[in-house]
């Protein structure tokens, strides 16, 4: 029994000092009375797997969007420097085409992804956090969603550390400073957040079930595709009236309607990658 | 008692028996099976992971004791755990209440 609950507890991803300590606990049970059924290694290994797998899933998602949140301050504070200081920063000389493009793409387009799956990552988190074992499709969609989180977090802070290289002329010293230091103190707190998630990963859930869609995210019994329809529709209706507000409202409606085609967009390429809506 | 049927209660269970004082998973079960007049009777090895979790939800604490030269893991409740208890006690005694009422 010992031996095949330390091979099993392996086989589920379950190793170091917590198989240590598992297997010396059963070993003292069963010290205890050597009859007792405390059935076989394999459904034990698996009930730890199960439970241990979601609880992790919980604790990656909810550091991923703690750490995106610290990242998301210091890349706010870097973003609102560069535009105070510089603010037609996107005709101004760059070192580079290219990297100054790409520093374009990822300080616009990579933080909006990043809120979207690390939101969508914390709300289902918090939806289940009562559950003590999850389906292992759910883990799954949990994991990826604060893994695609984390990773286009990490490159909207790399868009800031490449704005400051490429707009160095532009920008005085200190806006600089203050971006390299956003960057790498974002991408360490992301960093960090990503520990948790490799621990979640590496422990196999096994429970039967399904992922889920958008509907067990947002409102339950809702098809999805309204859903991702209504929040697009709200994404759209919210940029226009910003831009209204600002006094630019034919801005504002094409800016509405790009982050509302965004969404739409995000959600035809990444919706079944993400659990946002059900494979086929 | 099949254990499906104590699944989502074993959590109160574990966290009452360990009211009374710290214990180790194999103290804890034959309580369990003592108090309960032997109606308690599940796999005893399902009672590990459910020690797991709420020690790692933190209404539990634990630490090794040394006994006849093997190691022992041993539980106590936390002030968190205390509290837990106290609610997942109400919840059933509304729930029982409500269940006796309509089968009397």
């Amino acid at each position: 029994m010992i031996d095949g609950l330390h091979s099993e507890l392996g086989r589920v991803g379950i190793c170091g000092r917590l198989r240590s300590r598992i297997v010396a606990e059963l070993a003292d049970h069963l010290a205890c009375d050597p009859e007792a059924d405390v059935g076989s290694p394999r459904d034990l290994a698996e009930q730890f797997a199960n439970e241990l797998g979601t609880s992790r899933s919980r604790v990656a998602a909810f550091g991923a969007f703690a750490a995106l949140s610290l990242a998301g301050a210091l890349y706010a504070a870097s973003f609102a420097a560069m535009s105070v200081v510089a603010p037609s920063l996107g005709q101004a000389h760059a070192r580079t085409g290219w990297l100054s493009a790409l520093a374009v793409l990822l300080l616009l387009g990579a933080p909006q992804v990043s809120f979207a799956a690390g939101s969508l990552a914390l709300v289902r988190a918090l939806r289940r956090r009562r559950s003590t074992a999850l389906p292992a499709a759910e883990v799954r969609v949990i994991l990826r969603r604060a893994a695609v989180a984390l990773a286009f977090g990490a490159a909207a802070m790399i868009g800031i550390a490449l704005a400051g290289y490429e707009y160095a002329a532009e920008l005085p010293g200190w806006v600089r400073l203050l971006d390299y230091v956003s960057a790498g103190g974002g991408v360490a707190a992301i960093g960090a957040a990503a520990f948790p998630l490799l621990a979640a990963r590496r422990v196999a859930v096994s429970q039967g079930g399904g992922a889920g869609d958008l509907s067990d995210d947002l409102v339950p019994g809702v098809e999805p595709h309204r859903l991702a329809l209504l929040v697009a529709a709200l994404v759209t209706l919210v940029v226009a009236a910003a831009g209204i507000v600002q006094s630019d409202p034919i801005d504002g409606v094409v800016r509405g309607l790009a982050d509302g085609g965004a969404c739409l967009a995000g959600y035809a390429l990444l919706g079944r990658f993400l659990g946002l809506r059900a494979r086929a | 008692m099949k254990a499906d049927t104590l699944k989502g209660h074993l959590d109160a269970l574990v966290l009452s028996v360990l009211a009374a004082e710290p214990a180790h998973g194999y103290a804890i079960i034959e309580r369990l099976k003592l108090r309960s007049g032997g109606a308690f009777a599940l796999p005893e090895g399902t009672v590990y992971p459910v020690l797991h979790r709420l020690e790692r939800g933190g209404f539990l604490s634990s630490e090794w004791t040394e006994v006849a030269g093997r190691r022992r893991r041993v539980y106590r409740l936390t002030r968190s755990g205390r509290r837990e208890l106290g609610l997942r006690k109400n919840e059933w005694n509304a729930f029982s209440r409500a269940v006796q009422a309509v089968l009397a």
